[in-house]
């Protein structure tokens, strides 16, 4: 799934590029979106069902971004169990189509009590989108790599 | 090896009554600021040479939730430098249990003021002796 976002003039930091710590917040705000897209509904309210804490991220920095730079997130969905989901970004530079960042960051779902969600049995039809979409998403990105031989 | 101590603020909170994820990583810079000026180098002096330090990597755990009023420290050991690139590590207690809330790690390396990858030994003989010592001594507690 691709998220389009122009890098905002609070997010540079001296240096006049994006500071590091806001492609990680890019990369939640295109998670969200694509949460979004496949139909977690109100997962922006307090009375969501479910809360999903993030337990681990990491980045690349690959090229710097600047203000002027059209930017999209690329998203992909590359690893679903159950209880934990797994997601991969590419920050990609709209104009040059160069991959200016990357990361990866791994998710559990929780009830806001802090209790563990049993998705397939308490939300059949979210389990089932997610492991069509990490179906899909592995496909395509593995088109995209490996598309010439195969 | 330096302890960074820091009080969590109200802004840094977010919808689930926790510090949101993101604001470690700009926790990971402070204490990496601190670091580096506690050890003599201070980054606005370098900036103002010319001289950039990127993060090329960041990556970071995150164990227990921390909350509004639970101050923590942030032990910073510098555990890489190779010439170019420097790294970082960082562990996130909470000050009064000592429990660890968050572990990361991250790499960076100098710009020249010319923009190129600053060899440091060659160019900044200076930093070069101040990072060898503190890897040394931050590798071996």
């Amino acid at each position: 799934m691709i998220y389009v976002r122009t890098p905002q003039y609070h997010e540079t930091a001296q240096t006049g590029i994006v500071h590091d710590v806001n492609i990680l917040c890019w990369f939640e705000e295109a998670r969200v979106y694509y949460l979004e897209k496949i139909g977690f509904v109100g997962m922006k309210l307090t009375s969501s069902p479910l809360i999903s804490p993030v337990l681990a991220a990491s980045i690349k920095y690959h090229i710097p971004i600047l203000l002027k730079d059209y930017i999209q997130v690329i998203t992909r969905l590359t690893m679903y169990n159950g209880f934990r989901y797994i997601f991969y970004y590419e920050v990609q530079n709209r104009q040059t189509g160069a991959i200016c960042s990357t990361g990866t960051t791994a998710h559990c779902f929780l009830h806001p009590n802090g209790k563990p969600v049993r998705m397939k049995r308490e939300f059949p039809e979210l389990h089932e989108t997610l492991l069509q979409c990490v179906k899909y998403d592995r496909k395509e990105w593995e088109s995209q790599l490996f598309g010439e031989y195969l | 090896m330096v302890i960074y101590e820091r009080v969590p603020f109200y802004y840094e909170t977010d919808q689930m009554k926790i510090i949101h994820h993101a604001n470690y990583i700009r926790w990971f810079e402070e204490a990496r600021v601190y670091y580096l000026e506690k050890v003599g180098i201070v980054f606005a002096e370098q900036e103002a040479k010319g001289i950039v330090c990127p993060v090329l990597t960041m990556d970071a755990q995150y164990k227990k939730m921390v909350r509004f009023g639970e101050p923590v420290e942030i032990e910073t050991r510098l555990n890489l430098y190779n010439g170019l690139r420097y790294g970082f590590s960082y562990v996130v207690r909470n000050q009064k249990t000592k429990e660890i809330c968050c572990t990361g790690a991250s790499t960076h390396c100098f710009i020249n003021p010319q923009g190129n990858l600053m060899k440091v030994k060659k160019e900044y003989p200076e930093m070069h002796a101040l990072l060898t010592k503190y890897l040394a001594e931050d590798s071996e507690n």
